[in-house]
């Protein structure tokens, strides 16, 4: 998958879990960007993530994470 | 030394001196100098445990550079050092903090089926400061092993970081990503730097000495002896010693913040107005910060990640052994495990109407409608101070007996002139810089753009600590109980 | 480089100068306000001497009673002056006068001092000395000291206990103002402005009843401390070479009393090597009411009254 692509889902996921009107995730937004982005939505992506790729990430990896950038390099990594 | 006793400021001026004067050129030479001082600071305190505490950080050090260079090369090794490093420090926190207790309570198992042992006393002296020197070197591992950080080669600077003396004995808890950045640059004597350190130094003089032990020997009387008060007494301690608690934590941690702050140092905040909070999760994000964020980086967050599909309900989970562990942090007896658990309790039930909370407050417009807040403050302080009965108590069985005893025998109270003369002016001083802090009013004192108002300010302080202050050190004003 | 250092020391050094200054400066301010508010105070101490303040003030500088009554909040409360002096008056055809200098916390060492210096001015004929059946035990109390130190430099007794209680740090912090005064201010200050009157030979008149209380037996295995005792049994022997007749008394208690505890043994011991009359009427049916009592540690006026006519019988038979 590309990248641009994987983004766009990112950014269809955010806004159904988040409850947002609309959202321009780019690679360096972060927890701070976005006011509903808290630890217990962070989860709900997480898990929303995971279910739609349909792939499953380890500990480490998601405790790596400091922005939407590092969270695509991952997914990127997972679905080659 | 206790931070607001004279023989510590002499040991201030006796290790700042040199180090803005001679070794102002050389962060080696100032971290050197501050790991020796740092090292008499703790040796002052407890001389038996520096070998444990220099062990320990070499240990660590190690470790560091171990999972660094197997991060990539061999990421389960890395995995494996970094467990180690982690069961390492838990379980040298484990055998000086908890195994004692925990011997005893088996010993007391035991002897209600009738077997003796000789073990119910056993008790091993805990090192001062552990709690909060391993929890610094935990955290450096975990954070080498995310890479988010990168060890340090310096063993001086390494050391410094864990000895720092300001913050040693009782915190904050510093982040190795914070904290090892600035000791790798030499400090410079600023006058910022100084000059606010020492506006924060000298409002937490205020908040320990005017405010905190002030109420001391009241709250002390009282909740010591509670079988000799009544419920109205029993009440008014318990609320004045949350705030005592408040004035005693963050005086101490304002001290230790505009000590380092002297010495060009940035420490971690730990406390935000805490008895602004509307619910108790906002508390918890804004008491003891450099704790729970530490526990909720290395544990809720694991903890919340690994339980992801459970739902909501993993999350809760996750929430309840956040507090629990919170509260068993604080030391070796059931009641800070109950104190754990009855605040994650309420945390989770806050949890769980959050997005109905969020409509209601969105329907109505409430969250800026004082009938809204300021009930919500209060109730949030009525429920802390529930907390705080638990957590002061001395077993299960005495905060059952005080909690008890708040539902009847509601007379007149134990009055203390000196306690309510000094301390209540002191307490609503406190309430209105908080509230001013909070909403940024235009009326500033320490923080005046005129240096006459700030010096003035300062000498009223002071005026304050040396004629109003509790000098005896907080000692148990002997009370006719 | 070179210039960037140059910048840096001499922000270093501008950085430092303007410290300096701001430090030197609050440090001669509050130089300042310490001497200020030593003047103040020493002129308001003197003005509170015309006006019967406290026990320890009287018993100082305004000591002229013949039968004097040393204790805490408790004798303040529970002796009636009045009635001893018309008891033992009315027995013995004498006139002598009565003080309750009764006042909160206090012990030794505050006892011990009050004791000197009424030999230094008038010297009583009979000292009743109510004690706490605890207050041998535990540490030394602070607050009765904190309250002696605003004599410390008019009174060589004061200076005596205080020296000898107190660490030497504390001796050097007495050369404050700010710290003889610490929290005593408040009250100099206030009997200054509201001098209060109504309180004739120093006794306080409680009111209202203790109606629900409870005794819960509890044992006091706190140690004697070494210095209250040295300085019960110097007040002692003060009251011996001087003449006086010493008697020591133990105020009922709605509270448990462990008559085991060292503490009080220790008041029973000293009483018996000193042959001097001890009464406990912490044990005595008749007061150990609630009706009686304003709260668990002080009598109401009732209490008090019958307290002291039995006081008065029992001083009548030793005399």
């Amino acid at each position: 998958m590309e990248r641009q692509e994987i983004l766009e889902q990112l950014n269809e996921i955010f806004i159904d879990v988040l409850d947002l009107d609309e959202c321009n995730l780019t690679d360096e937004t972060s927890a701070n960007d976005i006011e509903e982005w808290d630890s217990l939505s962070h989860i709900q992506i997480i898990v929303a993530i995971e279910k739609k790729f349909k792939i499953k990430f380890t500990s480490l990896e998601i405790m790596k994470w400091n922005n939407v950038g590092e969270m695509v390099n991952s997914l990127e990594e997972k679905l080659k | 030394m206790v931070v607001n006793s004279i023989i510590f400021w002499l040991f201030f001026a006796v290790v700042s001196i040199p180090y803005f004067v001679f070794f102002r050129k050389s962060c080696r030479g100032q971290n050197l100098w501050l790991l020796l001082a740092s090292y008499f600071f703790y040796g002052w305190a407890d001389w038996k445990m520096i070998p444990l505490l220099i062990i320990i950080t070499i240990v660590f050090y190690w470790l560091g550079l171990q999972i660094e260079k197997n991060n990539v090369s061999n990421p389960k090794r890395a995995s494996h050092l970094t467990t180690l490093g982690v069961v390492l420090g838990v379980g040298v926190l484990f055998y000086f903090k908890y195994l004692g207790f925990f011997v005893q309570e088996f010993a007391h198992l035991f002897e209600s089926f009738g077997l003796k042992t000789n073990l119910s006393t056993f008790s091993i002296i805990m090192p001062i400061g552990i709690s909060f020197f391993t929890f610094k070197l935990i955290s450096y591992v975990i954070e080498t092993h995310r890479q988010n950080i990168q060890p340090t080669k310096d063993f001086v600077l390494f050391s410094t970081f864990i000895a720092f003396f300001p913050t040693i004995l009782s915190g904050p808890i510093d982040r190795p990503g914070e904290f090892i950045p600035q000791l790798s640059q030499s400090r410079t004597f600023n006058y910022d730097n100084v000059a606010e350190g020492a506006r924060r130094i000298i409002w937490g003089l205020f908040l320990k000495v005017c405010i905190a032990d002030r109420l001391f020997g009241y709250t002390s009387a009282i909740l010591d002896n509670y079988t000799h008060h009544n419920a109205t007494s029993i009440l008014i301690a318990s609320l004045l010693y949350s705030i005592e608690m408040y004035t005693d934590f963050s005086g101490y941690s304002e001290m230790a913040i505009g000590v380092s702050q002297i010495l060009g140092l940035k420490v971690r905040e730990n406390f935000l107005r805490p008895f602004l909070s509307q619910n108790n999760s906002e508390y918890w994000r804004r008491w003891h910060m450099s704790l729970t964020t530490w526990i909720t980086d290395y544990i809720y967050m694991p903890l919340n990640v690994r339980f992801r599909d459970y739902g909501q309900y993993g999350m809760y989970l996750a929430i309840f052994i956040n507090l629990v562990v919170i509260g068993a942090w604080h030391g070796a007896n059931w009641t800070f495990v109950l104190f754990g658990a009855y605040h994650g309790l309420i945390l989770v039930i806050i949890a769980a109407t959050e997005k109905r909370r969020r409509k209601f407050e969105k329907k109505y417009s409430l969250k800026k409608k004082a009938y809204y807040k300021y009930p919500r403050m209060l109730l949030t302080f009525f429920l802390v101070t529930l907390g705080l009965i638990i957590f002061r108590a001395n077993n299960l069985s005495e905060c059952f007996d005080i909690i008890h005893r708040l539902t009847y025998d509601y007379s007149f109270p134990f009055t203390n002139k000196t306690t309510f003369v000094f301390g209540l002016p002191f307490i609503l001083l406190l309430i209105f810089k908080e509230f001013k802090d909070e909403n940024k009013y235009n009326i500033h004192f320490l923080h005046s753009k005129k240096l006459s108002v700030r010096l003035i300010s300062i000498f009223l302080l002071l005026i304050c600590v040396f004629l109003c202050g509790n000098l005896d050190g907080g000692q148990f004003i002997y009370f006719q109980f | 480089m070179e210039d960037s250092l140059y910048i840096s020391n001499s922000n270093m050094k501008k950085s430092s100068t303007k410290i300096l200054i701001c430090f030197i400066t609050i440090l001669l301010c509050l130089y300042c306000f310490d001497c200020i508010l030593g003047y103040v105070m020493r002129y308001i101490s003197q003005r509170n001497l015309e006006k019967e303040h406290c026990g320890l003030n009287y018993c100082l500088n305004a000591a002229t009673a013949d039968i004097i009554i040393l204790g805490s909040s408790s004798a303040r409360a529970n002796y009636i002056p009045q009635l001893i002096g018309d008891s033992i008056n009315s027995h013995l055809g004498t006139k002598y006068s009565v003080y309750n200098t009764g006042n909160t916390y206090q012990d030794f060492p505050y006892f011990y001092c009050e004791m000197k210096s009424l030999m230094d001015r008038k010297i009583p004929k009979i000292v009743i000395l109510d004690l706490q059946p605890w207050t041998l035990s535990g540490p030394t109390n602070m607050s009765a000291l904190k309250f002696m130190r605003p004599y410390y430099n008019t009174n060589s007794h004061v200076k005596e206990v205080l020296d000898d209680n107190e660490t030497f740090l504390h001796r050097v912090l007495m050369n404050f103002e700010m710290y003889k005064y610490n929290e005593e201010f408040f009250d100099l200050l206030s009997s200054y402005l509201y001098p209060t009157t109504k309180y004739p030979m120093g006794f306080w008149a409680l009111d209202g009843e203790e109606k629900d209380y409870e005794i819960i037996p509890e044992n006091d295995n706190r140690e004697v401390n070494p210095l209250s005792k040295q300085e019960f049994e110097k007040t002692i022997q003060i009251a011996h070479n001087n003449n006086v007749k010493l008697f020591v008394s133990i105020s009922p208690y709605l509270r448990y009393i462990d008559r085991n505890s060292p503490a009080y043994k220790e008041i029973v011991n000293m009483c018996k090597k000193y042959n001097i009359p001890f009464f406990d009427y912490s044990n005595d049916l008749e007061l150990v009411k609630g009706e009686l009592f304003h709260d668990t540690m002080h009598l109401n006026k009732k209490g008090a009254t019958i307290l002291t006519k039995k006081v008065s019988s029992e001083l009548l038979k030793s005399l």
